[in-house]
């Protein structure tokens, strides 16, 4: 795959504060490239910088599409409030300078589930309405890469899967290339293909979700004598940490878990619960965000 | 790309508002300088009350209300969030600045041009329409109301200035009251000093002015003093646009 974006040593100074620090960001074409961090780790300046909204105090942002093939917002979608749905698309083919698509605006509208309120003034809008007639701005011209942050603020729990649904739909079909800054992780762990870590302005790490999946041998055992357990792990299992009664371990490549299950029972320990550790890109998260794999540890 | 800013704005509440407001303003400063005209004060013809409507109502409240949607056409797009759509769609930022410099002329000849209306329509209903005697010359209707138009249109292109002062404003404070008013100060201070001495501005105000008191304006006296203040509204203009440009151009937008 091609790179369709990058950032090289982007870098941002906000008076005396560095806000974003040498970040190196490579979206591939039919990515789902998702920026991770906590508030303040630098996220939305970042999209600004890429957007254009911001100037880089050094660095560079490279694009390799046309300046029109990309699209998106960063925060609070922008809207017109004076005017309806369907008139703050028309006015985005204007300021193309495009003749209107009238049902190219339709279409959009339905898919985004804004149909019925098309007629209604944005400005009376729910942040969720708001936030769907956005991502409808965003997809008007069918761009190569959109751009959108926070994209589930608002969203009710049908929303969010909708659009979750949206956005691989697209991405599959169309091919478009996304770049989501997002908190929810388990949101974004069944849709990211590339995800980048932002910290304090650093980037910590910037991966695909393949190469994190591949560590798919951490396993979570639940039992009342966790030092026991920590005692009797057999050869080829590696201790992560110990929460209360919870150890985390990794397996190396080949064991077979129920074996190590099976071990450490025949050995006196009770163990309640023993499986694979679902949360991945959360438990890579708060480790690489925090050095521990929960935050509450 | 001028037909998205023109959708954008004279279709927001506060153009009709602020043009509305000022028909009602003028309606009742004509109606009182009609009763005024029947016990006996002046205004008496059509034309004397244009030159008191200009004196007054075009220095004082025409320029507010246009300060007024200059600093919104600016500021909204920053208080909307919409400023990012012509940005994320590659626009350049020059071309962003040069659209709302076209819809300030715009707007500002709108609110002109509503006044321009009003203010023929007062004078011809309200007061007696009779010919106009000027330094022993006599001016037709027609004269005088070419004489008006030509006045108010010098006074449009000083007015507009104003406006895109206030855009500098606006983006340098992105607040639309603080840019209008500060805007309109200067727009205050520039009327108060068209007696001073030395005063660069003085050839602006004063074309205006030949306009209604001089009564042959084809003496070459009349066409240095055009030049002239076609000069200073020139170096004026570049001035502001090259300031408003490069501020703009250097801004990091941070969208609340």
């Amino acid at each position: 795959m091609t790179v369709l974006l990058e950032t090289n040593q982007l870098h941002k100074r906000f008076d005396a504060l560095d806000v974003v620090k040498d970040v190196n960001i490579h979206i591939h074409r039919g990515d789902i490239y998702v920026l991770l961090g906590p508030n303040g780790a630098g996220k939305t300046t970042t999209l600004g910088l890429i957007i254009g909204l911001l100037h880089p105090t050094s660095g560079t942002v490279t694009f390799a599409g046309q300046p029109g093939d990309m699209a998106g917002f960063i925060g609070l979608p922008p809207i017109y409030p004076h005017l309806s749905a369907r008139e703050n698309l028309s006015l985005s083919f204007a300021i193309r300078r495009r003749p209107v698509d009238s049902a190219r605006i339709d279409h959009l509208l339905e898919t985004v589930g804004l149909s019925a309120a098309r007629d209604r003034k944005a400005g009376a809008f729910s942040t969720g309405m708001r936030q769907r007639l956005g991502i409808a701005r965003a997809l008007l011209f069918e761009p190569q890469l959109v751009i959108l942050d926070e994209p589930a603020n608002g969203l009710d729990p049908d929303g969010i899967v909708e659009m979750r649904q949206m956005i691989l739909d697209l991405n599959q079909r169309q091919g478009i290339t996304w770049l989501i800054s997002s908190h929810m992780l388990a949101e974004m762990e069944q849709i990211a293909t590339r995800v980048s870590i932002l910290m304090n302005g650093t980037q910590r790490i910037e991966a695909t979700m393949d190469s994190l999946r591949q560590d798919e041998n951490v396993f979570m055992l639940e039992t009342s004598q966790p030092e026991q357990a920590q005692a009797l792990l057999p050869p080829g299992v590696t201790l992560l940490e110990v929460n209360g009664p919870r150890v985390q371990i990794r397996l190396e490549n080949g064991r077979d878990p129920a074996h190590v299950n099976r071990h450490l029972v025949e050995n006196g320990v009770p163990v309640t619960e023993f499986r694979r550790v679902q949360d991945r890109l959360e438990t890579t998260y708060f480790q690489i965000c925090y050095g521990s794999r929960r935050r509450d540890v | 790309m001028i037909r998205a800013e023109m959708t954008k704005y004279f279709r927001t509440r506060l153009f009709w508002v602020l043009n509305g407001l000022g028909l009602a303003l003028l309606t009742a400063y004509s109606l009182a300088m009609a009763g005024m005209a029947r016990v006996g004060l002046m205004p008496v013809t059509a034309f004397e009350y244009l030159i008191a409507a200009n004196n007054t109502y075009v220095m004082l409240l025409l320029p507010l209300l246009v300060l007024l949607f200059s600093a919104h056409v600016f500021a909204s797009e920053y208080r909307w969030r919409t400023m990012m759509i012509p940005i994320v769609a590659g626009m350049r930022r020059a071309t962003i600045v040069w659209n709302k410099v076209t819809l300030c002329g715009l707007t500002t000849l709108c609110f002109v041009g509503v006044y321009l209306v009003g203010s023929m329509g007062f004078a011809f209903t309200l007061f007696p329409a009779q010919d106009m005697r000027l330094e022993g010359h006599t001016l037709s209707i027609g004269e005088v109301i070419g004489r008006m138009v030509a006045a108010m249109g010098w006074t449009t292109l000083i007015i507009f200035l104003f406006g895109l002062l206030t855009m500098v404003l606006v983006a340098a404070l992105r607040n639309t009251v603080l840019a209008a008013v500060g805007s309109f100060l200067a727009f205050i201070g520039l009327m108060m000093s068209s007696g001073a001495k030395y005063n660069p501005f003085a050839p602006l105000l004063r074309v205006t002015n030949a306009f209604v008191q001089v009564a042959d304006l084809t003496t070459p006296d009349i066409g240095l003093l055009l030049l002239k203040g076609s000069g200073v509204w020139l170096v004026a203009f570049t001035v502001i646009i090259v300031v408003l440009l490069e501020s703009f151009r250097r801004q990091d937008i941070v969208l609340e």
